[in-house]
């Protein structure tokens, strides 16, 4: 195991730092997760001034609710929801820029924060490489736009690690033991944040040394952010009603709603352990000139009773991994983790409990368990593995596996192959991929992705097979994406193909 | 009546699969009936060729491949097919 290593759970709306490593084991007091001084993890929003550098985290969070309305400032939250979608933002004064420039100062904020806690400073430890989180639906352009953002901080990603991953990790890891406590079993991780709901039926191999996913699903559009959505339309409706005001006249000015919607996310958390919650937000609105202050009280109860619809679908999508993991018994879960903040949500962990009982456990500081899982991985210098077959199509109904399962994703894993195209008389060789999603089966499931090759459609004799082969190369990007190209070897020019979504485990040894 | 898939149009020798070797007469056999057929018959009318020599210069595959209709269906295309109304 390394001295120190760095993970990093890169979130949509908060981001963290977390160090592993001997140093931390040999109690040197390194602050296990680089934290806010607050005690809260750093909010994922980027602030462009007019003038000077970009700010983030908190201070970018709390003049978001003040300043945003001005003249030459720019704010961004949920950066990460924009990654690998090739989108630009405008900034004022530098105009449209990527989005993961923007996701780039995230990372520099987590860095130079963690660079400045004294430990790490008597240290001389920069953060120079680290293993970053990522949700289970993110592809091979996102991972790639991250990696991008890492490089322009001035860290070296070294591997991605999914989130509900580094969440068990967090969870049942040893320093001595790994994690050979639960071999063989079955563990469910639920991990719901503020962004994202990302649910993973994890397995781990009956010698300890392999965790694959059996099935994943996620909702993308449902999370915390949400939840604080949900929370202002209600309470600005009881406040229109209350004060008899036109709903179509009712408009607030940017930097109220800011301040509004901060006073009802830390509602919100109130509510996870108290059963009321106060919420105050002074001159609110104005009357003939007088300002008017918000003023309310919500319930658990009644929040409850605003997100059961929410919850309804977390549960859903919860059945959705189960299903696709052929798992048709809460039953056979041996383990189920909940991570996240709006794992904090009394009702979810209810729900929760009512379908699995007590296998069910919350992770400590649920807001850090995945950067410490990412840093976990980084000392110990865990690698993926191809976790599902992946394979061309043959003309004879068979298929060529070009990717093997258990075979490690490293870069040198490139290969060229002599195809023959037997029907070119469409002018084109058509590679159809495929998966193999259980390795005792011997089913295999289409991929969206294809590659297709011209080749000479005039087909004269079998000497022009001979002539006209289309030599393909497979070869793995450092961002876990499989590059295929091929070309006839008559017509020379060369296509290419991107298979993003390659499932990958993690090798614990 | 039966229903085809012609899914994909390429092959590969597995137990060689850099291509060293000589593998296109391997990947003849891989041909679909109807393009074997027409190689086989060249320019003259497919009526004119003893249906025993077909049968015995194709693979089964391509053989029951030829007895189909497999002549209006391109690759990746999918369909129902009806025996050739001439065999």
């Amino acid at each position: 195991m390394k001295d120190l290593a760095f993970g990093i759970d890169f979130g949509t709306t908060n981001s963290l730092l977390s160090v592993w490593g001997t140093s931390v084991q040999e109690g040197r007091k390194l602050p296990e997760a680089v934290v806010q001084a607050d005690g809260r993890p750093h909010p994922s929003v980027v602030w462009y001034r007019l003038e000077g550098s970009p700010v983030v985290g908190s201070e970018a969070r709390t003049k978001m609710a003040e300043e945003e309305a001005l003249v030459g400032n720019a704010f961004f939250r949920s950066i990460k929801r924009r990654l690998g979608q090739n989108r630009q933002v405008d900034i004022p004064g530098l105009g449209p820029i990527d989005a993961w420039r923007v996701a780039s100062e995230i990372f520099r904020h987590l860095k130079d924060h963690a660079e400045d806690e004294p430990v790490l400073e008597r240290l001389k430890a920069s953060v120079t490489e680290a293993v970053v989180s990522i949700p289970v639906h993110f592809d091979g352009r996102a991972r790639r736009d991250l990696r991008l953002a890492m490089r322009e901080a001035g860290i070296t990603l070294t591997t991605f690690v999914h989130e509900p991953f580094a969440a068990l990790l967090s969870h049942f890891y040893d320093p001595v033991s790994k994690l050979n406590a639960l071999r063989g079993k079955k563990v469910l991780v639920f991990d719901w944040g503020g962004g994202t709901l990302d649910i993973c039926l994890a397995a781990i191999s009956d010698d300890g040394r392999q965790v694959i996913e059996l099935g994943r699903s996620w909702i993308n559009d449902l999370a915390g952010d949400d939840f604080d959505q949900r929370l202002m339309s209600d309470i600005k409706n009881r406040f229109i009603s209350r004060e008899r005001i036109d709903p179509d006249r009712f408009s607030l000015e940017k930097a109220v709603e800011g301040r509004f919607w901060t006073r009802c996310e830390n509602a919100k958390i109130e509510l996870s352990s108290e059963d009321s919650a106060y919420l105050l937000v002074p001159s609110f609105w104005s009357i003939a000139g007088n300002p008017i202050d918000l003023e309310e009280e919500i319930t658990r109860r009644h929040f409850e009773e605003l997100i059961e619809h929410s919850l309804d679908r977390a549960m859903e999508a919860v059945n959705r991994c189960l299903k696709e993991a052929g798992i048709d018994q809460p039953t056979l879960i041996d383990e189920v983790v909940m991570v996240g903040g709006t794992s904090n949500v009394p009702a979810i962990r209810r729900r929760m409990v009512e379908t699995f009982a007590s296998r069910v456990s919350v992770v400590e500081q649920p807001e850090a368990a995945i950067s410490r899982g990412a840093a976990i991985v980084a000392a110990e210098g865990w690698k993926p593995f191809a976790a599902r077959r992946l394979a061309v199509q043959l003309a004879d109904d068979t298929y060529f596996d070009i990717l093997r399962y258990g075979q490690p994703l490293t870069q040198s894993a490139s290969r060229e192959f002599t195809f023959y195209c037997v029907d070119p008389r469409s002018g084109q060789a058509n590679f159809f991929f495929y998966e193999r999603p259980d390795e005792r089966s011997a089913e295999y499931k289409k991929l969206d992705e294809s590659l297709t090759v011209p080749v000479i459609s005039e087909f004269h004799d079998l000497e022009q097979l001979k002539h006209d082969r289309v030599v393909c190369r497979f070869s793995l990007s450092e961002d876990l994406t499989l590059q295929c190209s091929g070309r006839s070897s008559f017509l020379g020019s060369e296509h290419e193909a991107e298979i993003s979504d390659i499932c990958f485990g993690l090798q614990l040894d | 009546m039966s229903n085809i898939t012609v899914a994909s149009n390429v092959w590969i020798n597995v137990s060689d699969p850099e291509g060293l070797g000589n593998n296109h007469h391997m990947a003849s056999l891989h041909l679909p009936g109807d393009l074997a057929v027409k190689l086989i018959v060249g320019n003259r009318d497919v009526r004119s060729i003893n249906h025993a020599i077909l049968e015995r210069r194709l693979t089964k595959r391509q053989h029951r491949e030829f007895l189909t209709y497999r002549f209006f269906m391109p690759h990746t295309h999918e369909g129902d097919s009806f025996v050739h109304p001439d065999f």
